[in-house]
């Protein structure tokens, strides 16, 4: 799975590309750990070429999240493929984080 | 020794200069000559060896005896010029007894004495004190040589006094005959001499005056000096009391040590007072005078005695001396010998060299040969030796070789004829196999697959199936034999069965038919065993007739494979007239037929052992839920696997068939190591399920994550550290549902148990049991002894 991180003025884009699933999480854990510890980041997360993801790929987007809260920053995921939004309805984490379909 | 032995190794030094300059490889020629030069090289050098020692033996006996011999002669010579002269002053002396001679014939005896005795320098009268006529103290009368003339006079008393002489002192003391030490005579003498005196006695026995005779030593010293073995010989005399008497051309340093050593010697020796005999030469080594004068000064001493003087005599003979003859005529032999070798070395060199020449010849001639080209000349031999023996298996070889190159090529391309024949037999047999129906499943409900795998290109297994009407008839039959035989055998058969199959004829009469046509045309004694049956697919009713053959295995929708039934009967081809006995069953929908040849039940592994009808059975329980072409697949790698490398050793058929199978039902197994990176394996199962099991892509995603999250779960809790195993995943489609089994022998686990996770903490442990609840329909698991087993379902 690819992971591109594009930094503007605004904002800072995650891009993910392909499946999410447990040995690529700690593949992607590495790719965002600088964003984890930058303050007042505004990050989106493009999920467009998102395949699949498993509960450990749903794991770092919670670190991902509580981080960027942690550090005064916003997370927007957005352009969720139907069948993985499926999956962050079920676990509910539609509600704890900000979707943008 | 070491001289000769540099000489050898010399000689065969120089042998090896001559090879090397000849610059060019060891051939069969030099190496030849070098043995030969070698043996005779070490020949030499051993006779060489041989004769140097005895020569040296020879040489030092000989000079020991040459000594011996001359010494004795020496000693000879001496003892008989002193006897002489005792004998002549003994005789004198009587004749002065007897005949009471006055003073003044005394004169006349002494001059006579003097005058007949050569070795008698001079001779003596001297009185005892008042014994003389006068009663003088002294009176001496002396006769001695004088030029030619001998005169006689009367010794001056006043100049010269003689009482204390030893000459006279010594026989007047102990009145008996003595021989002097040697000593210089002044006065009358004047020279070096010894004295040989005798006492004189008168009537009444009493010595009144001493008669000698004179010796000179000067003329002893000229006549020794003469006496050598060999030039650097030196002799030595020594008187009695070690009074060195003369010595031959010694420098004086030298002379004195051997005169020490000698006098070391002497006194060491007993003195032997028993005999007058000469006594024998001894002679000894002296090494330690060796050592002291000088390395070339090997020296062997003689020792001999005097008797009557008891004078010894010293001869020292330097071994170099001796050894000189020897050396001499061997550095000579040497010289010839080293030239002979050479010559020899050439000599056989070019003889041999000569002789082998044709060796070299053949040699091109085979590699001649070797390129295609039989016809290439040998070279001509005269002699009528083994070169010609060889020059003529040569041509022979060369003869008959062209024979079997043509035959060679002439089966070669019959072989491969044969060999195009036999695959083109392979295809026609192989193509009178009928091809899957497609209609069959379709129309009639019946999945039916076979495979045919004889163990040569063509083989005597068949099977044969086709539909005529509603009806199935399916057949399988094992020919006696294998190849060819077989294979055209079991063609004729198969043709029969469709020539003489009519609607209207049940199963056994059909096989009545085939056995009695075939008696008619079955010369070889030739037999098929055979399973022949008619399948009514509408109503499930099956007729059959065995003939010989292996029972065909029948698996009912919900029990366990069993063997059929059968009546034995016997095969094909044994008696024209056999009431061949049928039977029949119905079969009920989800039953499967399968039919086989002992290709299968008595495939052999490396130890003999047959695959066995139980196995099959074991097998075809274990795989039941199959299809046809999966069943048989598993029946094949399971016959490999008992072979393990074994040879086939029978031609095999299998031929399976479903009766309306009820629900299509494909069964695909993976397996997962339980390491974390393994997981990425997950992917390619489901895209093969998605083939294979005929799953939709909607799906497809929510059975990868079901999957990844178990088997996430059960590699990161279920194991100890290290611990490794084999996570097997079976899935399941049928028309209604998919089934996984996930099977693992990891600790005990029950996901069901799992709790509702908090979804709002930061623990997200139960988050993938949650997910597979909800993707899955249902979820079991059972702990099956040491087993995980977690069976999920989705309806589909």
């Amino acid at each position: 799975m690819n992971t591109k991180i594009e930094k503007s003025e605004k904002s800072t884009i995650v891009s993910l590309d392909g499946s999410l699933d447990t040995v690529n999480s700690t593949l992607f854990m590495k790719e965002i750990e600088p964003i984890l510890t930058q303050e007042g980041l505004d990050v989106v997360v493009d999920c467009e070429k998102l395949t699949y993801i498993s509960s450990s790929g749903l794991r770092t987007f919670k670190i991902l999240h509580k981080s960027i809260q942690e550090n005064s920053g916003t997370m927007v995921v957005c352009n969720l493929r139907p069948e993985v939004y499926k999956i962050f309805e079920l676990t509910g984490f539609t509600k704890i984080m900000t979707i943008n379909k | 020794m070491q001289y000769k032995f540099q000489q050898c190794f010399f000689s065969k030094f120089t042998e090896h200069i001559l090879i090397t300059t000849m610059n060019h490889k060891k051939t069969y020629t030099t190496r030849l000559s070098l043995y030969i030069i070698s043996l005779v090289a070490l020949i030499f050098c051993l006779t060489m060896a041989f004769f140097y020692e005895f020569a040296k033996q020879k040489a030092t006996e000989q000079a020991i005896n040459r000594t011996d011999m001359m010494l004795t002669g020496m000693v000879n010579n001496i003892t008989m010029e002193l006897m002489s002269v005792e004998t002549t002053i003994k005789s004198v002396a009587w004749l002065i007894e007897e005949q009471k001679l006055k003073e003044d014939s005394i004169c006349s005896i002494l001059k006579s004495i003097v005058k007949h005795n050569p070795f008698i320098s001079g001779s003596a009268i001297a009185y005892l004190p008042n014994r003389s006529q006068e009663k003088e103290t002294e009176l001496m009368f002396y006769a001695s040589r004088n030029g030619s003339a001998i005169e006689c006079k009367k010794v001056d008393n006043t100049k010269y006094h003689y009482l204390s002489s030893e000459w006279f002192d010594v026989p007047v003391k102990t009145a008996r005959l003595h021989w002097s030490e040697p000593y210089f005579d002044d006065g009358i003498g004047n020279m070096y001499m010894c004295t040989f005196s005798m006492p004189i006695l008168d009537s009444e026995g009493s010595m009144f005056a001493v008669l000698t005779a004179d010796i000179s030593l000067n003329e002893f010293k000229e006549n020794i000096q003469q006496l050598k073995p060999h030039k650097e010989c030196i002799s030595y005399f020594l008187s009695r009391e070690k009074q060195y008497i003369t010595d031959s051309g010694l420098d004086s340093v030298k002379s004195n040590m051997v005169r020490e050593e000698i006098e070391e010697r002497q006194s060491l020796k007993k003195t032997d007072k028993s005999n007058s005999k000469l006594k024998k030469t001894e002679y000894f080594y002296s090494e330690e005078l060796s050592e002291e004068l000088s390395d070339e000064f090997d020296v062997y001493i003689f020792h001999t005695t005097v008797p009557c003087t008891d004078w010894s005599i010293w001869s020292t003979y330097p071994r170099d001396a001796i050894m000189d003859q020897v050396y001499k005529p061997l550095y000579n032999i040497i010289k010839i010998a080293l030239l002979g070798l050479i010559l020899l070395f050439l000599v056989t060199y070019f003889a041999i060299k000569r002789l082998v020449a044709p060796l070299r010849q053949f040699a091109a001639s085979a590699k001649e040969i070797a390129t295609g080209n039989f016809n290439v000349s040998l070279p001509v031999i005269k002699s009528q030796d083994e070169m010609l023996d060889l020059r003529q298996a040569f041509e022979y070889m060369q003869q008959n070789l062209a024979t079997y190159v043509e035959e060679l090529r002439v089966t070669t391309t019959q072989k491969k004829k044969i060999e195009n024949e036999l695959s083109i037999a392979k295809e026609i047999q192989q193509g009178m196999l009928p091809r899957r129906i497609k209609s069959l499943r379709e129309k009639f409900q019946i999945d039916l697959d076979a495979i045919l795998k004889p163990v040569k290109e063509v083989g005597g297994d068949l099977y044969d199936f086709f539909m005529l009407d509603n009806k199935l008839f399916f057949f399988i039959g094992d020919v006696s034999g294998k190849g060819v035989p077989a294979a055209l055998f079991m063609a004729t058969t198969r043709s029969l069965l469709r020539a003489v199959m009519t609607n209207d004829l049940s199963a056994e009469q059909t096989i009545r038919r085939i056995n009695s046509v075939i008696d008619t045309i079955n010369n070889q004694g030739m037999f098929v065993t055979c399973f022949f049956a008619i399948l009514d697919t509408q109503t499930g009713r099956m007729e059959f007739c065995n003939a010989g053959h292996n029972p065909p295995v029948i698996i009912p929708a919900d029990g366990d494979a069993q063997f059929l039934e059968v009546e034995t009967n016997i095969a094909v081809g044994l008696l024209d007239d056999y009431d061949f006995v049928g039977q029949s069953i119905t079969i009920t929908p989800g039953t499967k037929i399968v039919l086989y040849t002992d290709g299968v039940v008595e495939a052999e592994d490396n130890q003999h052992k047959l695959y066995s009808d139980e196995k099959l059975i074991e097998v075809l329980n274990h795989n039941r839920k199959e299809d046809s072409k999966s069943m048989i697949k598993t029946i094949e790698q399971s016959v490999e696997k008992h072979s393990n490398g074994a040879d086939q050793s029978d031609d095999l058929a299998i031929l399976i068939l479903e009766y309306k199978p009820q629900q299509s039902k494909i069964v695909i197994d993976f397996e997962i190591n339980n390491k974390l990176e393994h997981t990425v394996d997950i992917e390619r199962i489901i895209n093969r399920m998605a083939v294979e099991l005929n799953i939709s892509e909607s799906i497809l995603g929510e059975i990868r994550l079901a999957l990844e999250e178990i088997v996430v779960n059960t590699i990161m809790y279920g194991y100890e550290e290290g611990e490794s195993d084999t996570i097997k995943i079976q899935a399941e489609r049928d028309e209604h549902s998919l089934t996984i089994t996930i099977r693992d022998r990891g600790r005990a686990f029950d996901p069901t148990l799992a709790l509702e996770p908090d979804l709002d903490s930061s623990a997200i442990g139960g988050l993938g049991i949650y997910l597979v609840r909800n993707i899955m329909d249902g979820v079991t698991y059972r702990r099956i002894e040491d087993m995980n087993q977690l069976i999920m379902t989705k309806n589909i």
